[in-house]
């Protein structure tokens, strides 16, 4: 499933970025320093990210796998990781 | 890292530096991952990627405005019980266990059970007021990869969210914790009285030490919900500016290395912004998430079912069942259909992706599941429809 070695993951297949670990036990929360500071502070987070992307080993996780023991639901618009 | 096919890609932790990342498919390829078993059968519904798992209900604070009604003879969730929920979030791909309650300090396996969470491939974080953290206690807190304090603000602001001045304690933990070598934040809810100080708040809370600001709306919850409610959140003005105090807090001098991070039902209150209002794109490339209620984050209580979210009324799902309930619940379903397509205003909000029609729990407590009633956007909406309602 996982190639022996692998190329680089261009940044437009990087759709979103959350940075941080967030430590709040009650809402989601979303870091938004990124959208007020210049495109070259922003560069250097994407950069970094697709480094890590292409450097860290691969672990496969969740139970996607077991197609049908989860009932399905067609997506809709604003359904995806956009 | 850790890879999560989805429907449309994939959700990657990565292990380097803290950040999760959506890969479209083609994306997940050129990591060499073959996703086409997930991608060439029905989608399903995606597993949450963060679950807050209340460990107790006890705290001992009693803030007029805890969201849960969290009180001084609370108990804990037995150790045994509270491991099984995190087996089953793990196997399920879930990335971060966010743990309160209650106080979940009061707890004394409390590092046992984030240590057994990495142990699972989870991240745990922890949210405390601070209140009785000791040091010997914060030595067992090692394995939260982040730790939040709640700090209201400086002044009265502190005493105004929860009916005591627990600042100095906050104060005290914060700088602790930044002292032991862990990562620390700090939570910030900003109601009518803290809103005026949040800039001041924040400063002080990074010379403490901490690396983060998460802003929290004061949701209508616990015991937040009562008519004290409607005096205490945001002004409408407060809500307009809000966008304008996020600038100034991202580009004050030295926060660099400082985050500050805005709640999911703070989201509704960009779209007052006309420059931010224009780049939808760029809210959803930095990630940013608002109503994910039973998607993308639910919360596990302390009877064992599984929340939305922390503020909302519990599934019939158990938490430990999270694979074969999450998808099918009703209540989940609820919530999860409502955000992907919300009603006008929302239909036509060019943020409407990430907002999702804004806090639920809000809308709730002012009449009905529908579009945030406190969104600026919606007033004028519901104004120009002669409806004008008075938020």
């Amino acid at each position: 499933m996982i190639a022996p070695f692998r190329p680089s993951v261009d940044l437009r297949h990087i759709v979103r970025v959350r940075e941080g670990h967030g430590a709040n036990c009650s809402s989601v929360g979303s870091v938004v320093d990124m959208l007020f500071v210049s495109a070259v502070a922003g560069g250097a987070v994407l950069a970094a990210v697709a480094a890590a992307l292409g450097s860290e080993p691969i672990t496969l996780v969740g139970d996607d796998k077991k197609a049908g023991k989860k009932p399905t639901e067609t997506p809709r618009e604003g359904d995806d990781a956009t | 890292m850790r890879l999560r096919l989805e429907a449309w890609g994939a959700w990657a932790r990565l292990e380097s530096m803290p950040a999760l990342v959506a890969l479209d498919r083609d994306g997940v390829r050129a990591l060499g991952v073959d996703g086409e078993g997930v991608w060439s059968t029905p989608p399903e519904v995606a597993m949450p990627v963060e679950v807050h798992v209340a460990v107790t209900s006890q705290c001992a604070a009693g803030c007029e405005g805890c969201y849960l009604d969290a009180r001084a003879d609370g108990e804990h969730v037995p150790f045994a019980e509270v491991a099984e929920q995190l087996r089953a979030l793990a196997a399920q791909g879930v990335f971060t266990v966010a743990f309160g309650g209650g106080e979940p300090t009061t707890r004394d396996d409390l590092g046992e059970l984030g240590a057994l969470a990495r142990e699972l491939g989870l991240v745990p974080v922890l949210t405390t007021s601070g209140l009785g953290l000791s040091a010997k206690k914060i030595a067992r807190l090692s394995s939260f990869a982040q730790i939040n304090v709640s700090y209201d603000g400086i002044g009265d602001g502190y005493a105004d969210v929860r009916g005591f001045d627990g600042a100095a304690h906050a104060e005290r933990a914060i700088g602790a914790i930044a002292g032991a070598g862990l990562r620390v934040g700090v939570n910030v809810v900003l109601t009518r009285a803290t809103f005026g100080a949040l800039e001041a708040t924040v400063a002080r809370a990074h010379a403490l030490g901490a690396r983060e600001a998460q802003l929290l709306r004061y949701k209508p919850a616990g015991r937040a919900k009562s008519l004290d409610y409607l005096a205490r959140r945001l002004s409408p003005e407060q809500r307009a500016e809000l966008p304008a105090a996020l600038r100034r807090l991202a580009l004050r001098p030295g926060a660099a290395d400082f985050r500050v991070r805005i709640d999911c039902a703070l989201v509704p209150f960009l779209s007052t912004d006309a420059e931010l209002y224009s780049r939808p794109g760029d809210l959803v490339a930095a990630g940013v998430l608002g109503c994910e209620a039973g998607a993308a984050l639910a919360a596990a209580r302390v009877d064992g079912l599984l929340a939305p979210c922390s503020f909302a009324e519990p599934s019939a799902a158990r938490t430990q069942d999270v694979g074969r309930d999450y998808a099918a619940d009703a209540t989940m379903r609820r919530y999860r259909e409502f955000a992907q397509s919300a009603p006008e205003p929302c239909a036509s909000c060019a943020i409407r992706a990430v907002c999702k029609g804004g806090c639920k729990i809000v809308s709730q407590y002012e009449g009905g599941f529908g579009p945030d009633p406190e969104c600026l956007r919606v007033i004028t909406a519901s104004a120009d429809a002669a409806i004008a309602p008075e938020r």
